[in-house]
């Protein structure tokens, strides 16, 4: 459950692409626990890199989920961010102190937040299908 | 609510190889453009691939694709095209308008032409635990590691071996993931000799006649198992990531929207707008290129984008029948030694009943 063990996926050196990463490093809040992110980059990527790839468990069957295609299309990554709604993760930037709950089923595990769609942001309508 | 409306000459929707040489195209005969990309970057596809690519001058053989998604980025600003990037198209009425969100706004644009360059999306296949995190599009894995990255696992398995699932699971190397295997269910490998060799250098097996059966993993993927369809015995590799390179499909969902007649063309992806060796859709001045218009390379995707932005010059009233006629004479020859030497028979032919407009599908 706690989503940081030390794990680290991000590439720090490339025979093409270089060495180093580049970027401001922020904190971001997955269902309460601080996550540590790359500013601006897609909000799947940086859970990717710290080894979280169970974004929420789908809505119908409540099994496990995480990114497929990266692009924004299957929509299997839905997580809910406070002050967006729900967003697909591979095409939301991560801003510092971004607070994010996996959905848990039809719901977000946010304890304050009782059903997707109540919050301020425009939503893309709750959970993941399946 | 109402909206803000814009007026345009011609849009272009996505900003990959296809949309770019588009715009470029249409731009350098003084036709103001404005390109529209979801996307933060321009480039597509090509902005993820850090091989080098083959092919001739016209089509930049020699560099990697993030480097040709630059020269065609600053060839069509050159030009004058308007490129709004984080600009998500939502819909495209029958009416014509198009429905744009973007910089936090929302916003219809009127366009007298349109070319259509959404491109393609990947194909997932359905196995037992294919919905597990950690099986992903092969291309998708490469979104993470070459744009973003994060290496998308530590031990992989790729499934398919056509150029896509070969490249990739060389990528994976180059960015310090192991490949376990590649599997191929038919008994050849489906991708070009150079890349095949570069992998097995590297002493990745590829396993031919091998069907994929089974993610296995409580949770996420902890391990595939497929089956040696020659022996009968099944296999089991460990693996946290699993890539699935089985094909991409057309991304057709304005072109239909719009009302553009929609036909069935398996061999290239799948359902894709009804268009002409021109480009045209049934639609007049609605125009569609690269992979959208039917799944190849990034360098036919070029060409294809140049023949739709001098058929949206002319269309507009920019270019003349003569010199319309001259210009794309040239492409079109261009695009038929292309298909010669990387497309299948089956594709060529495929493509020649689409242009006789010999395929009928459930268009309106």
């Amino acid at each position: 459950m706690c989503p940081v063990d030390g794990e680290d996926l991000r590439i720090k050196r490339h025979p093409v692409l270089g060495d180093g990463v580049a970027g401001r490093e922020v904190t971001i809040w997955l269902d309460g626990e601080p996550v540590p992110a790359m500013e601006g980059e897609p909000l799947a990527a940086a859970l990717y890199a710290v080894g979280i790839r169970r974004l929420g468990l789908s809505s119908r069957r409540r099994e496990p989920r995480g990114a497929f295609c990266m692009i924004g299309r299957c929509s299997e990554c839905m997580v809910f961010v406070e002050g967006l709604g729900s967003v697909r993760a591979c095409r939301t930037r991560v801003e510092e102190g971004m607070r994010v709950w996996r959905y848990e089923g039809k719901r977000p595990l946010s304890p304050g937040i009782s059903s997707p769609g109540i919050s301020s942001g425009g939503g893309e309508g709750g959970g993941n299908p399946g | 609510m109402r909206l803000r409306r814009e007026r345009a000459e011609l849009v272009v929707v996505g900003a990959g190889p296809a949309g770019l040489c588009a715009a470029a195209t249409a731009a350098r005969q003084g036709v103001p453009v404005v390109v529209l990309d979801e996307n933060t970057y321009t480039g597509g596809q090509l902005r993820k691939q850090i091989h080098r690519f083959f092919g001739s001058g016209h089509h930049f053989a020699g560099l990697r694709g993030f480097e040709i998604a630059d020269i065609l980025a600053d060839e069509a600003k050159g030009c004058g095209a308007d490129i709004r990037l984080g600009s998500f198209v939502q819909g495209f009425f029958p009416s014509g308008e198009l429905m744009v969100e973007g910089e936090g706004e929302v916003y219809l644009v009127e366009p007298e032409a349109v070319v259509l360059c959404t491109g393609a999306m990947e194909r997932a296949l359905p196995f037992p635990g294919w919905t597990l995190p950690g099986v992903m599009g092969a291309g998708a894995a490469q979104t993470l590691m070459n744009l973003h990255r994060v290496l998308p696992g530590r031990k992989v398995v790729m499934v398919g071996s056509g150029n896509v699932g070969l490249i990739v699971a060389y990528q994976l190397l180059q960015a310090g993931a192991e490949v376990q295997a590649v599997l191929e269910i038919s008994s050849r490998v489906g991708g070009y000799r150079v890349h095949e060799t570069k992998l097995r250098r590297e002493g990745v097996p590829i396993f031919l006649r091998h069907r994929l059966v089974a993610a296995l993993g409580n949770g996420e993927v902890e391990a595939v198992v497929a089956e040696d369809m020659e022996r009968g015995v099944y296999r089991r590799w460990e693996a946290d990531c699993l890539c699935l390179a089985l094909g991409m499909s057309p991304l057709v969902e304005l072109a239909a929207m719009r009302g553009c007649r929609m036909v069935y063309v398996p061999e290239l992806g799948g359902t894709l707008p009804w268009h002409s060796q021109e480009m045209t859709t049934s639609v007049p001045g609605i125009f569609v290129a690269g992979d959208a218009a039917g799944v190849e390379e990034a360098s036919v995707a070029m060409d294809e984008g140049r023949l739709a932005g001098l058929g949206a010059a002319r269309f507009l009233g920019r270019l003349g029948d003569e010199e319309y006629r001259k210009a794309a004479e040239e492409i079109k020859e261009r695009l038929t030694v292309l298909r010669a030497g990387s497309g299948t028979e089956a594709k060529r032919r495929a493509r020649e009943s689409l242009w006789r407009d010999e395929l009928r599908g459930p268009g309106r």
